[in-house]
């Protein structure tokens, strides 16, 4: 059966231990204190109520999933003895269900014990429509969540899922404890700020103080399941600022011993790392900063039930050869560099990762400014009155070309701009507030979904290491529009049925090569074929620690805090 | 004058109900949503689902109305019953925050002591330099003192607080080592180690509050106290002989004063409002900073209740400063009183 | 009665003692020189200089000063001397005319609080309701109803001028207000206004002879910080996506791009920062040679 086999290859590496970092041997709370510093600032400790990285790292110190996955992406079990597999027994034969076994003599950091109740407590959680749960798309398709015995719970589908890995699974969906949260469901779930701010964890820490938008401080969980860890005994969780002076206090000052997330000019971070006081680490994930082109007309004189929609198609951009144009004018190796500097790396793709959905396709690594010209000479775009712009029938090949306020983006949008201007395209610049332009609301008329643009530039990924539901945006029916309140991701309005058939194979298929081979396809068929989305750089993570931490492994598929137990001090 | 100041207060009251509609309907208009700091992988349906359950969808007027009875009503109770031990406030929802799910009230009374004491200090330290050296500075008009002092004050108010911040940290933190760059709130003065700590970790941020505000309100004070030394009176204490440290502090100073006022009303409501930049380069996280994320979160009932405080501290102070023309000034009768008594 | 002599009976002033008077304070011919050098860099130093300031130039980045790029390049390679006198274009005539604006309303608002007695309460209520406004959301709303139709009505980057002017403009004009008012409340309880008052002077007359002239001191204090607070803030908007398209140099952003370069590269903020420095303190010695020239009270003492 090949759905088996599928499982178990999405599995490979899963059953490596935990302890992937060096064995120190050091016992609980002897390495002292650890100070953390992330600039922006958890609000709260409950990660389904805030979908935000800053919420949900900050309490992956204290509350832990069934699995994790690690720095290559692979499934590791944490409350979970094992990760459930079609071979092992764990996951149904029809794929309808998947059976979690706890392990044995886990304790809270009350002293009570996590039993099977406070898995499907937690499902209960965040399934309840009115607690308004971040993570709810975790919960997609789970039927119900019944207990077995104290350590077993399953967690049946209304239908067949060939990835099952998506409840209890990772940062974004841990284990809270039935005791502490029961009063908090649905309607209640923000009266209770207690548990919010204090969630009772199993793992390596404990909440001492929490003060919300400002600081954290925990201690070592006396009842972690490890007694050697972790190594240190209490710990500063600071967050606010900006991220030059986040990283300027780990690798300067020295005040703080681990940074996060620190994007900065990349010579200025090299700088501050010539010192020694901390290093610089880095890992790729499946973030890409993208160009999407819009194929339906954002003109401003157009009513509002047809502006930026299928019903009128975009008078430059529905030319196929512009797209394409568009996308080998760029040279995406120089804007990962300037960008980006180690933590950014040029691509083709929407999915970059994990390897089995990475396409080989690397043709627009090659910046190719004549080829670009003879495209658009090709299409009939020509410069007819010499003012240095192509026109077509009268239309000039301008375009408005918007993203989020953000330093690397608005020199993205310069260099781009001048790129493009090499090749007979004007473009004009426009720049809009994150909160905004993220924001979603229907009655702005500047968020992503909206488009009333032609280009915009923004950077996306997806949860855990199955790109199913990614890709599954890009569907027809997934375009924004104002039947829909301007939701949906499918930004650029793209439709083909081709497209969309293949997405009802890939939700079908069990086997890993085969999801792997129709997933590029998807891939290929939205960059190369199209030229709908132009991927330019695949953004890994950087962030830093002082030369004295140990252990750090840093994983861009899970939290980044996800092996602090493992931390240490190296003595100087 | 009790009575007329109390008669004020009570006009007042309408006024201030009438700011916070204005705030409410300002922020409800204002383009953003509190789900834009989400990540994007959260689907439409579950951020429909999350703002239903923020109580989003109510109408503009029965949010506001919400917000009103909660913030003039429930939250004096809750704050009675901290004080008090009472029970009054019982299990009444309290104003809550979009983003935290906390009680907006406690974040605001736990961001206090550090806007105070870092914000606080700033200006009042500004005060402090900018009065003597403005007055010296109006005494002696043209002479080098005063030039120095002009092109310093120049300086202070026109370099932004997020270059003079990185600057200090630059030089004092990772040049010096002297200071620490990062403010530790959860720092409890308990010895003298502990108190050397919060001093150290105090300098940087209130040293750039301090010089911006000096800064400022020196040049109000040499430009208020040239003017008062031209009054007549003035050159006629001269004439009699009076030496210049008489007629300077004894005659003049208290006619100077009064723009003074109104510059120090105009701003000691803002040391509420903290200072955003410094709090943010030096991670003080005040009561600025409490602002600025709520506002870029879109956290409405945070933002709301802050700047009703805001607004309250504001009005109050204005009407201070009406009271101190009074004093400074017997024959200005401004505020109620110019709406009696005229004969 | 001493106090009101030398203010009661101001002499005419001819025009040209006046303008003599104004030249001889000391400080307004460094204050206009100041000035009179940024505005003509501003105007013919992009001419004479010629580079593009937008020009990128990414195997030029990040250069200290050379004779080719005697500020050097910042992060895209984009000469910063062409940017700094770009900038000056911006900066300059955001910065000037928003603080005009501020100063025509602060004016009209302090003299109808002063003057008339019952707008007095209301106007003072409008201006503590314009204190509190959280600056952010009113701006983000404002570029949601005006910038497409303004864009309309004048061009992308006219429009926006006009919506900057005006923003700055119309939330800076609080301190100038109420600075006035209390001038004004002070000056009418003085003899001599009430003399002027009592002989039938009419208010405009009063206001232009009496009531101006001695409450300008602190009003042009307040014009010289909010002209530095307006150059600020535009960049401050434009980096929040409010204002100029993001590849339009101004002082304040070439500023705010230069933070995280302050060790590699500290003269990148030298610049702009010593520009605003310039232009304010240029502003501030007129100010002050201003308010000396016009005070009826120093004639005799102009040095």
């Amino acid at each position: 059966m090949t759905t088996r086999n599928a499982l178990f290859g999405a599995i490979l590496g899963a059953m490596t231990s935990v302890g992937a970092a060096p064995e120190v041997w050091a016992e609980r709370g002897s390495d002292g204190h650890l100070n953390i510093i992330y600039w922006q600032a958890p609000s709260t400790l409950n990660p389904y109520l805030s979908g935000g990285s800053k919420e949900t790292e900050a309490a992956s110190l204290v509350l832990e999933p069934l699995g994790r996955f690690d720095e290559t992406g692979a499934l590791v079990p944490y409350l979970a003895r094992e990760i459930p597999t079609v071979a092992n027994g764990g996951v149904a034969e029809d794929l309808t269900a998947i059976t979690w076994v706890l392990r044995e003599g886990l304790t809270w950091s009350d002293g009570t014990p996590l039993t099977a109740r406070d898995v499907k407590f937690t499902a209960d959680y965040c399934m309840d429509p009115q607690t308004g749960c971040a993570q709810r798309a975790k919960f997609d398709g789970v039927r119900e969540v019944v207990v077995v015995d104290d350590l077993t719970v399953t967690v049946a589908f209304d239908q067949p899922t060939p990835y099952p890995y998506t409840a209890f699974m990772g940062a974004l969906s841990p284990i809270l404890q039935q005791a502490q949260f029961a009063d908090c469901i649905g309607a209640a779930a923000p009266q209770c700020t207690e548990a919010n701010f204090a969630p009772i964890g199993t793992g390596p820490f404990r909440v001492t103080e929490f003060r919300t938008n400002d600081v954290i401080t925990m201690e070592a969980n006396p009842a972690y399941r490890d007694p050697a860890k972790p190594a240190f005994a209490t710990l500063t969780f600071k967050g606010g600022g900006d991220a030059a002076s986040a990283a300027r206090a780990v690798l300067e000052t020295g005040e703080f011993d681990y940074g996060w997330n620190l994007l900065l000019a990349p010579d200025v971070l090299a700088r501050m790392a010539t010192g020694g006081t901390g290093r610089t680490v880095t890992a790729f994930g499946a973030m890409v900063e993208r160009l999407e082109l819009n194929l339906t007309n954002p003109a401003p004189d157009l009513p509002g039930s047809i502006r930026s929609t299928a019903a009128e198609p975009h008078p430059i951009l529905s030319d196929p050869e512009v797209r394409a144009a568009l996308s080998m004018a760029i040279d995406r190796a120089l804007l990962a560099e300037i960008g980006f500097g180690i933590a950014g790396r040029p691509t083709c793709n929407l999915i970059p990762a994990p390897a089995i959905y990475a396409s080989d396709n690397t043709a627009c690594l090659t910046q190719d400014i004549p080829g670009a010209k003879a495209r658009l000479e090709r299409a009939g775009w020509i410069d007819s009155d010499g003012d240095g712009v192509r026109e077509r029938d009268g239309i000039r090949l301008k375009l408005l070309f918007q993203t989020a306020t953000n330093a690397v983006r608005q020199d993205f949008q310069a260099v781009i701009k001048q790129w493009w201007a090499e090749i007979g395209v004007e473009t004009e610049l426009r720049n809009i507030a994150p909160s905004v332009f993220f924001g979603g609301d229907p009655g702005s008329p500047d968020t992503v979904q909206k488009f009333y643009a032609d280009v915009q530039m923004y950077a996306n990924s997806f949860d855990g290491t199955d790109p199913q539901a990614y890709l599954a945006q890009l569907t027809c029916a997934n375009a924004p529009r104002p039947e829909t309140q301007w939701q949906g991701m499918n930004v650029p309005r793209f439709c083909d049925p081709a497209y969309d058939a293949l997405i009802e194979e890939l939700k079908t298929t069990g086997d890993l090569e085969a999801r792997g081979r129709i997933a590029r396809a998807l891939n290929d068929m939205v960059t190369r074929d199209s030229h709908v989305t132009i991927p330019l750089v695949d953004r890994g993570r950087v962030s830093a620690h002082a030369a004295t931490l140990g252990g750090v492994v840093l994983n861009s598929w899970d939290s980044e805090l996800w092996n602090a137990a493992d931390w240490y001090r190296i003595d100087p | 004058m009790p009575g007329r100041a109390l008669r004020r207060i009570a006009v007042t009251l309408p006024t201030v109900l009438l700011i916070s509609f204005v705030i409410f309907a300002l922020l409800d208009a204002a383009p953003g949503d509190p789900m834009a700091q989400m990540p994007l992988t959260i689907p439409p349906d579950v951020r429909a689902a999350m703002r239903e359950a923020l109580g989003l969808d109510a109408p503009m007027l029965t949010q506001f109305g919400h917000w009103l009875w909660q913030f003039f009503v429930i939250e004096p109770l809750h704050l009675m019953d901290r004080l008090l031990g009472t029970g009054l406030a019982g299990e009444s929802a309290r104003v809550i925050s979009w983003q935290t799910r906390a009680p907006v009230m406690d974040t605001v009374i736990e961001r206090l002591p550090q806007t105070l004491w870092v914000v606080g200090l700033g200006y009042l330290i500004g005060v402090l330099i900018a009065l003597p050296a403005g007055i010296y500075a109006a005494a002696r008009p043209h002479s080098r003192f005063d030039r120095i002092a002009t092109l310093l004050a120049t300086l202070g108010f026109s370099l932004p607080t997020f270059f003079t911040g990185v600057l200090l940290i630059v030089v004092f933190s990772v040049g010096l080592g002297w200071f620490p760059s990062i403010y530790d709130t959860t720092l409890r003065v308990t010895s003298l180690d502990t108190l050397g700590q919060q001093l150290r970790q105090m300098v940087l941020p209130v040293s750039v509050i301090a010089l911006y505000n000096a800064a400022q309100i020196s040049r109000f004070m040499r430009a208020a106290m040239r003017d008062a030394l031209q009054e007549g009176h003035i050159r006629t204490a001269r004439a009699k002989g009076l030496s210049e440290r008489a007629v300077v502090l004894g005659h003049a100073l208290r006619g100077a004063m009064l723009p003074v006022v109104t510059v120090l009303a105009l701003g000691a409501p803002q040391v509420f409002a903290g200072a955003i930049i410094t709090e943010q380069v030096f991670r003080v996280n005040g009561l600025g900073q409490l602002l600025i994320t709520a506002i870029q979160a879109n956290d409405l009932p945070m933002v709301q209740t802050l700047t009703v405080i805001f607004a309250l501290l504001i009005v109050a102070a204005n009407l201070l400063a009406d009271l101190a023309y009074g004093l400074l000034d017997p024959r200005i009768k401004a505020g109620v009183d110019r709406h009696h008594g005229r004969g | 009665m001493a106090v009101a002599e030398p203010r009661a009976l101001p002499a005419a002033p001819g025009r040209a003692r006046a303008l003599r008077r104004l030249l001889a304070a000391r400080g307004v011919a460094t204050g206009g020189a100041l000035l009179a050098a940024l505005l003509l860099g501003a105007l013919f130093g992009p001419l004479l200089w010629g580079q593009d300031p937008a020009h990128i130039d990414l195997t030029a980045r990040n250069l200290g000063a050379s004779p080719a790029h005697p500020l050097g390049t910042d992060q895209l390679g984009r000469d910063l001397l062409a940017r700094l006198m770009a900038g000056a274009r911006v900066s300059l005539a955001v910065g000037l005319s928003a603080t005009g604006l501020a100063l025509l309303i602060g004016t009209g608002v302090g003299l109808l609080a002063g003057m008339v007695r019952w707008l007095d309460a209301p106007l003072m209520r409008l201006t503590d309701l314009c204190l509190a406004l959280p600056l952010l959301p009113l701006l983000l709303l404002m570029m949601m109803l005006f910038r497409a139709p303004l864009a309309a009505l004048t061009g992308p980057e006219g429009g926006m001028f006009l919506l900057m002017v005006a923003a700055i403009g119309l939330t800076s004009w609080m301190q100038i207000a109420r600075l006035l008012r209390g001038e004004v409340l002070r000056l009418q309880a003085l003899e001599f206004t009430r003399a002027a008052r009592a002989l039938g002077v009419p208010p405009a007359r009063l206001v232009a002879r009496h009531i101006l002239p001695n409450a300008l001191s602190p009003i042009l204090v307040s014009a010289a910080i909010c002209l530095a607070q307006a150059i600020l803030t535009e960049s401050a908007l434009s980096f929040l996506g409010l204002g100029f398209p993001p590849d339009f140099p101004t002082w304040g952003r070439l500023l705010l791009e230069a933070i995280d370069h302050l060790q590699t590269n500290p003269g990148r903020a030298l610049w702009p920062g010593g520009a605003i420095t310039a232009t304010v303190l240029g502003v501030t010695l007129l100010a002050d040679g201003l308010t000396e020239a016009l005070d009826p009270r120093r004639r005799t003492r102009v040095p």
